[in-house]
């Protein structure tokens, strides 16, 4: 094992290992990064659960409190949603963030605060963020498009209670941000990993995942 | 306040109704109410008119189609319901409802196909539709506006608002505070006084904003194809970073002007400061042009 | 959403303190006053549990005034959402994800800006008027904490300060437990390496 592997063992947490352990007696600056981490967990541990705010958020809140709502719910959203399997409805929620947040963190990697301070000083912010690998990028798009696929399907299904006049409308504007994915991968495929590109190209995958999503949890 | 109505619709199906009123008859129904009531509306498909009054009472007028199955009415003093009831699908219903609701109530409209309309209503507004219009106006608490189908149109004082339509155009006129208003395929158009945070994206729209921008604001506009207009109240205050891959880029606040980045693309960046810098500023477009102004030179 | 998630999810380690049979009594009466449109009762909950979710919005975001408003949309949530509170657990093991839920998705939209704008301007929870006390001894980690991508903070924070599992991290943000564990990875090394000089 070499002290690469054994780094990466130690920083995923994986330490019970006998290579491992073999590397670090034998390696002072393996060890060394193993007894930090160890310091770093019992310090992170060791943290106040409880932290006083800088001022008093009670008024802030209070004003903000409506009065409480009622225990039994309204006719017609009550009944339908009966039809509409909770389960359902839960999965394609915890989807939508899901997707969101894995793309989200995606950015995020590239989006290293010391890499970004120190590319700044030297170019745009734009330019800062290291770019993108492509490969993640069309990973990322394939799970937003099943995604959507998924959603889609849901949405025929219940096409007797949407009407066709919401069918229509759906189609059309998934016709409309297509379009705009499209332009946008055209412009990515001219400026490979470009950040400002992979955002807009987050942003709007998730304008038509709500757009979806939105329509798929109205009854 | 869905996501409840949801987790509890077992307890709904149970839960005994306030007397129904017949179908096709018109609707005539008051009740007493608090000067800051809470009113939940659901219709499934019509049009639902709030309009604020002088007197502490909630009054529902209006008439029901015949597959409705009854009006829910009830609550009080200070929460009240009303909804339409169906058992039906969700499309084709066409029940209007004119509501008056004291000026300080607070409003919560929930449809399907239905247009939606809140007038002298100073409480915080929440509508949600997906084939249907709405227009607001009045709100100086927080208002949360969505539709899938049709346009948002939201008019007053309030200090946060949420505004997005899929298919349709949004205009929100008067407020400040923070915005955060969204369109995939029609104009984004947000006028008013000055704002801590605005967030407008839209996908196939052009976009206006018109207004100040408080210290440390932050003024996000992202658009992939649509043109991108700011008018700024003076003096303008504020980091600006504004990049687009193919659209024209003009600049009146200052004269930098936008340079290409690549020696491969048209994709160009505009990085300046006017005044102290102390709101950001970010801009973003694919094919959009973008304009940054002052609105002095908005015809008054 | 969060309601349906927050249902599903089993609590993380500070959710789960013991509490005396008694307090827990008084805990819901006061949560049964709440319901019924008590402020004062809902007040007493609020007082009870701040510096907890204060804590864990103010660590997730590194930032103290962000946390402030996350901390007050929290409870504004909880009092819209009593209504479906059943009892079950602790009041703050509802409370909890319902934080957790709105600091992640606050990051959504947060996002852009962060990776635009200068790192400094939104992670550095010290230099802020508001910012809280912390122990001296915590400072360099909470510091170095602050200064972590979001992603990577957001699940060291949850995992090693809060006590949660992948699994649930997975749940209360919609992350997958794959990714859960390629930030806390990142977040390690990128400690180790921070912290080490």
């Amino acid at each position: 094992m070499n002290c690469e592997d054994a780094l990466d063992r130690i920083d995923a947490g994986e330490t019970d290992d006998a290579a491992l352990r073999d590397h670090v007696a034998a390696c002072a600056g393996c060890r060394e990064a193993l007894v930090a981490l160890e310091r770093i967990g019992a310090a992170a541990r060791a943290l106040p659960q409880e932290v006083e705010p800088g001022r008093d958020l009670w008024p802030g809140i209070a004003a903000r409190l409506a009065p409480p709502a009622p225990a039994a719910v309204l006719p017609f959203r009550a009944r339908r949603t009966v039809a509409f399997a909770p389960a359902t409805l839960a999965a394609a929620a915890v989807l939508l963030i899901a997707l969101t947040a894995a793309f989200t963190a995606l950015l995020l990697r590239v989006a290293d605060p010391v890499e970004v301070a120190s590319q700044a000083a030297a170019g745009g912010v734009a330019r800062a963020v290291a770019a993108m690998p492509e490969a993640s990028v069309a990973a990322a798009e394939a799970e937003y498009v099943a995604a959507q696929a998924v959603l889609l399907e849901r949405i025929h299904a219940r096409a007797d209670e949407l009407g066709p006049d919401t069918l229509a409308t759906v189609e059309t504007n998934l016709k409309v941000i297509d379009a705009a994915l499209d332009e946008i991968r055209a412009a990515l495929g001219r400026s490979p990993g470009n950040p400002a590109l992979v955002r807009m190209l987050t942003s709007t995958h998730r304008k038509k995942l709500d757009a979806l999503q939105r329509v798929a949890t109205s009854l | 306040m869905k996501s409840l109505l949801r987790s509890l619709m077992f307890a709904a199906a149970l839960a005994p109704l306030a007397p129904l009123a017949f179908a096709q008859q018109a609707v005539d129904k008051k009740l007493p109410a608090a000067p800051d009531v809470a009113v939940d509306v659901e219709n499934p498909g019509g049009t639902v008119k709030v309009l604020g009054w002088d007197r502490e009472e909630v009054q529902v007028t209006g008439r029901l189609d015949r597959r409705a199955d009854g009006l829910l009415f009830d609550g009080g003093p200070r929460r009240i319901r009303i909804g339409v009831e169906s058992s039906g699908p969700g499309f084709g219903y066409d029940s209007d409802l004119e509501i008056r609701v004291p000026h300080g109530a607070r409003v919560s409209i929930d449809g399907f196909s239905t247009e939606i309309e809140v007038r002298d209503v100073h409480g915080a507004v929440e509508a949600e539709s997906v084939n249907g219009s709405m227009r607001v106006s009045g709100s100086r608490g927080a208002v949360d506006l969505e539709t899938v189908n049709g346009s948002v149109q939201f008019e007053g004082p309030a200090t946060r608002v949420q505004a997005s339509s899929v298919n349709g155009r949004v205009t929100v006129r008067g407020a400040s505070g923070v915005v955060d208003a969204e369109t995939v395929n029609g104009p984004l158009e947000v006028v008013g006084g000055t704002f801590s945070r605005a967030d407008l994206e839209t996908v196939n729209g052009s976009v206006l904003f018109g207004g100040s921008l408080e210290k440390g604001a932050v003024l996000d506009v992202e658009s992939v194809s649509g043109d991108v207009e700011l008018r700024l109240g003076a003096p303008v205050d504020a980091d600006f970073t504004i990049g687009t891959f193919s659209g024209r880029v003009d600049n009146r606040l200052s004269d930098a002007r936008a340079e290409k980045v690549s020696r491969w693309t048209e994709e160009k960046e505009l990085r300046f400061s006017v005044g102290a810098g102390s709101a950001k500023v970010t801009i973003e477009t694919l094919s959009g042009s973008i304009t940054i102004g002052t609105d002095g030179a908005k015809s008054k | 959403m969060s309601a349906v998630l927050s249902a599903a999810l089993s609590p993380g380690r500070a959710a789960i303190a013991p509490e005396a049979d008694d307090a827990r009594a008084e805990e819901r009466r006061l949560v049964d006053r709440a319901r019924g449109g008590d402020v004062a009762a809902f007040e007493q909950l609020y007082q009870r549990n701040v510096r907890r979710i204060f804590a864990l919005c103010w660590r997730m975001t590194g930032n103290a005034t962000l946390a402030e408003e996350l901390t007050q949309d929290t409870f504004v949530r909880a009092w819209e959402k009593l209504g479906g509170f059943r009892g079950e657990s602790a009041f703050s093991s509802w409370l909890y994800p319902m934080a957790v839920n709105l600091a992640h998705s606050e990051r959504r939209s947060r996002t852009r800006r962060v990776a635009r704008v200068m790192p400094t301007d939104d992670l550095t929870p010290f230099d802020k008027g508001t910012a809280p006390r912390a122990p001296e001894a915590s400072v360099d980690l909470e510091r170095a904490l602050a200064e972590l991508p979001d992603g990577a903070r957001e699940v060291f924070v949850l995992h090693e300060v809060h006590g949660y599992k992948h699994e649930e991290i997975a749940a209360l943000t919609g992350i997958a437990t794959g990714t859960s564990k390629a930030q806390l990875h990142r977040a390690r090394r990128l400690l180790r390496t921070t912290l080490a000089g």
